[in-house]
């Protein structure tokens, strides 16, 4: 059905445009904005803007490694075996 | 017909590789030239990208040792860099599903045929 397809790609670029303001305010214009204003609370301390996303890189490569090992190890084990 | 998202490198044309495969040989040569002019045509792109990344690189790291950026903020450019390109890689995916283009004619017809 297409309007599924419409829904899921409107769904996977909101969340994307979403994810890209929120990384860039919070990484360029944060900086720039006095410790008092109250905005700061919407935003969790710098350091973490840093190991949020490394932190994500490296799940996202490891499950990737995982996936294709157990892929790998499951086709020799059919070749094996047939 | 050739379908190109915004992403770099990918590219699909059919009407290229269906000149390529017919006889006649005139065809086939000019297809393989127009493959040719196709991939020098990358090539350039990909070298036009890799000169601004350098560019970008040169500027940090001059902002970096002019002592203008404190050091700690040392690893927040490439973070911020590759967030944004998967930001731009999922944005180009939900683009394109959303103007996926259905042919609601065809359907029907390749229904009918089965």
């Amino acid at each position: 059905m297409e309007l599924a397809d419409k829904a899921v790609g409107f769904l996977l670029s909101a969340v994307s445009l979403s994810i890209f303001s929120y990384y860039t305010f919070w990484v360029i214009i944060l900086p720039f904005v006095e410790k008092d204003h109250f905005v700061h609370g919407y935003f969790l301390p710098q350091e973490y803007a840093i190991l949020i996303p490394v932190f994500a890189g490296v799940a996202l490569l490891s499950f990737l490694c995982v996936f294709v090992g157990y892929v790998t190890i499951k086709s020799n084990k059919k070749k094996k075996s047939a | 017909s050739t379908f190109f998202l915004p992403l770099p490198f990918i590219s699909v044309s059919g009407d290229d590789r269906e000149r390529a495969t017919t006889g006649n040989q005139r065809e086939a040569q000019a297809a393989g030239n127009s493959i040719k002019l196709n991939a020098t045509l990358k090539m350039k792109h990909i070298l036009k990208i890799m000169a601004l990344l350098v560019a970008v690189a040169g500027i940090w790291i001059s902002l970096l040792e002019t002592s203008v950026v404190p050091h700690s903020y040392t690893w927040l450019l490439p973070v911020y860099l590759v967030v944004s390109l998967g930001c731009y890689g999922l944005l180009m995916v939900g683009i394109g599903l959303m103007l996926f283009p259905t042919c609601p004619q065809e359907a029907s017809l390749l229904q009918r045929l089965l």
